[in-house]
């Protein structure tokens, strides 16, 4: 199935090509702190981790946030899914894979990156994120591949599949909570540990099923392959619920602190503005606005995850601005990322294809 | 296949195990008593810890061993015949730094790049 | 039969998966720390040393930086001239920032207008030591919280954890910054984390801390806290003393008197 992904249109060549040259900016900023070491990039004393962890925190929340189409389309048997589950277990395994890449690219001595499988430690959640990740990856990448060759081949699935399937239910909502509780461990966090990995498994659900929108929408107009009007209407009713209480938590922070960074209040107000687009039909039927809110919400969580990292051990809100080599560093991670995804959506893409025409 | 009676039962049954294990599990800790060590440990730097043959083919697993435990592990490095090292690359390089090319030279013939010297200062390092 | 087989084993794997699912709820311990009443208290044991120091900031002199600068020397700790790289085992900063929690309303200017000495508290339950993916910092049996730099990763979570901003990063080559290097001590590389070791390696041949021993004055006492004997001991008995942020219960082995 691989080999769909060596054929394509001009566009397609094109942002494969956008790709590589991100991705060959990032591994030369990546070499420049290699020789350099971290002070390449825009943090210091104050602030230990910056851009790459809110990419990791975040990419963690999508990568659980795709067991919202699983469950329902494995466990319940719930047909309009049965289309997008394979997206999204590709989309589970991709977002895993760059969340691993931002930890790796943020350790000042990646070399020693299975050291942190030789030596894990029960007591750390960050041992248990990239252990968990890691697992995540391949359970995610496995079913769905069986699955897509199951069904290019016109068979069903093969059984050993299902048990599969229903253990990454549990695993993918252990993502959000022991990124939780590595945020938890900041002394300067105001969260209750425990409280805040619930608030980050609910701006999992938000944003992680805001991307997924996203993907379905962009695959429609650039491709055939149309996810269906309900399957997008459920997930619009799955963000919408999952963004009423993301957003309610992010103001009880922005209200209840006395002093917050400002990329949280960027965070609660675009948030509520793209949820408010969601309730409107007139808004919701134009596909411009639609696609434009699904961005907002992914934003807004994206910031969210940022801006829990903006205090310094003190507790005082620390000013980042991140350097071009450290954006050069994030973006790379995050176009290798999205370069498997888009060879992986291809496979699917030409699969879905095919069944329809047969 | 379907959510039953059957399956539902055994997954409750499972939680309840897990449950019990988990209510029943001891959790009084015996306080791991570890004696307080000697305080003096002096680098005893006036013979080598095993015969040249041997250090010569296998001086990188013992300083890795060292490396890897030394830090954590309070006990001395005990040899064959019974003498006690304190576990350091510096008690090697009590004796061996006499040389400053002792490392280097056979590390360069042979083009080995060990790290120590990212952090230890080297016989050429020191001032 | 078979397909009964079949069946059986598909509804026990189900009810497993099920049971893991909350079970996972029911298992959070080995990630959180448990709040153990009996850690409150004095965690003396026979038999074993837990090392503290007191800070009697009655006899500190305002000015002086001795003990920073023998930290430094004996310990090859970079000096970068820039407070975004800074390296500190020991420092001396403003009353207010190495007590931010303790409030300094109405107190005499004598006592907060001093710069107090801070360093690793070296925590009877460190924060640092949990959240380390490899071990890599860790407890050792004399109490002191020590750093393993072969196993460090440089991933920053001990620092992020810590509330007192006692472990700093290599953000760049720490050598070129060394002013006098000393051939007893390694340096650290960049890329890894480093703290206050105690002294450890002073321990080990009988002295004491470099900063005890570079002190003009008695303003620190070092000792073990578990010697109810111990100079440290005696002197906790007799005056009113405080500790940084106790409120965490990570229970510091630094004490101070102000």
């Amino acid at each position: 199935m691989i080999e769909k992904a060596l054929t394509g249109n001009r566009y397609y060549w094109l942002w494969i090509a956008l790709l590589l040259l991100v991705i060959a900016f990032g591994i030369s900023a990546c070499s420049q702190q290699m020789l350099l070491g971290m002070s390449v990039t825009g943090l210091g004393d104050d602030l230990r981790w910056g851009l790459s962890t809110m990419q990791f925190t975040f990419m963690a929340a999508v990568a659980a946030s795709t067991i919202l189409v699983v469950l329902p389309c494995y466990l319940h048997g719930y047909k309009p899914f049965g289309n997008i589950a394979v997206i999204a277990q590709f989309l589970g395994a991709s977002a895993s894979a760059i969340a691993l890449l931002s930890l790796f690219i943020d350790m000042g001595k990646p070399q020693l990156v299975l050291d942190l499988l030789r030596y894990a430690t029960p007591s750390s959640p960050y041992s248990w994120a990239f252990f968990l990740l890691t697992g995540y990856f391949f359970i995610n990448l496995v079913t769905g591949w069986a699955t897509l060759g199951a069904e290019r081949k016109g068979v069903p699935a093969p059984a050993w599949i299902k048990p599969v399937i229903y253990l990454s239910i549990p695993w993918a909502i252990t993502l959000p909570v022991v990124t939780g509780f590595v945020y938890a461990s900041f002394p300067s966090n105001h969260w209750i540990a425990s409280l805040f990995a619930l608030r980050l498994l609910s701006s999992a659900f938000t944003g992680g099923t805001a991307l997924l929108l996203l993907i379905i929408l962009i695959l429609k107009r650039t491709t055939d392959f149309d996810a269906g009007r309900e399957a997008t209407d459920k997930l619009v009713m799955l963000v919408t619920s999952a963004g009423v209480f993301t957003f309610t938590l992010t103001g009880v922070e922005c209200f209840a602190i006395s002093e917050v960074p400002l990329l949280s209040w960027l965070s609660l107000l675009i948030g509520i503005a793209s949820i408010t687009v969601y309730f409107v039909p007139a808004w919701k039927s134009s596909g411009r606005w639609f696609m434009g809110a699904s961005a907002g919400v992914v934003f807004s969580i994206l910031a969210e995850k940022g801006a829990a990292l903006l205090y310094s051990s003190m507790g005082a809100v620390v000013a980042y601005t991140p350097t071009l080599a450290e954006v050069s560093i994030m973006l790379g991670a995050l176009a290798l990322g999205v370069l498997f995804l888009t060879i992986l959506l291809k496979a699917v893409v030409a699969v879905k294809r095919a069944d329809q025409q047969a | 296949m379907k959510i039953t009676k059957q399956g539902v039962f055994f997954g409750m049954l499972i939680l309840f195990a897990l449950v019990a294990l988990k209510v029943l599990w001891p959790t009084a800790k015996a306080e791991k008593i570890v004696p307080p060590t000697a305080r003096v440990m002096p680098i005893d730097s006036t013979v080598c810890i095993a015969p040249t043959e041997y250090m010569r083919s296998h001086h990188m697993q013992i300083l890795n061993e060292w490396r890897n435990t030394g830090a954590r592990d309070n006990r001395p490095y005990v040899t064959a015949d019974g003498k006690k090292f304190q576990k350091s690359l510096d008690t090697c390089l009590g004796c061996h730094s006499n040389n400053t090319y002792f490392c280097i030279s056979c590390h360069q013939y042979a083009n080995a790049k060990p790290t120590c010297w990212n952090c230890h200062l080297s016989p050429l390092d020191k001032p | 039969m078979n397909e009964e087989r079949r069946e059986f084993i598909k509804k026990t794997s189900l009810g497993f998966l099920v049971g893991i699912g909350a079970g996972s709820g029911l298992f959070l311990n080995f990630l959180m720390e448990k709040t153990d009443a009996s850690l409150w208290s004095d965690k003396s044991t026979a038999g074993t040393i837990r090392w503290g120091m007191l800070i009697d900031m009655r006899k500190c002199i305002d000015g002086c930086q001795k003990c920073v600068d023998a930290c430094r020397l004996v310990h090859n700790v970079p000096d970068f001239g820039d407070t975004r790289y800074q390296i500190e085992w020991l420092k001396k900063s403003p009353y207010r920032e190495v007590f931010p929690t303790s409030g300094e309303d109405f107190m005499s200017k004598e006592r907060t207008g001093k710069s107090v000495p801070s360093l690793c508290n070296h925590c009877a339950e460190p924060p640092c030591a949990a959240v380390c993916p490899t071990q890599a910092t860790f407890k050792r049996f004399d109490g002191i919280v020590a750093l393993d730099a072969h196993r460090c990763t440089g991933c920053r979570a001990c620092m992020a954890s810590c509330p007192y901003n006692a472990i700093s990063f290599n953000w760049k080559e720490p050598r070129p910054a060394i002013k006098a290097l000393n051939d007893l001590y390694p340096t650290r590389e960049k890329g890894v984390v480093e703290k206050c070791n105690f002294c450890s390696e002073r321990l080990l041949k009988g002295k004491l801390p470099a900063c005890v021993e570079a002190c003009p004055e008695t303003t620190l006492t070092f000792g073990d806290l578990n010697d109810p004997k111990s100079a440290i001991r005696l002197l906790l008995e007799k005056n009113q003393t405080m500790q940084r942020k106790p409120e965490l219960g990570t229970l510091p082995s630094v004490f101070y008197i102000i």
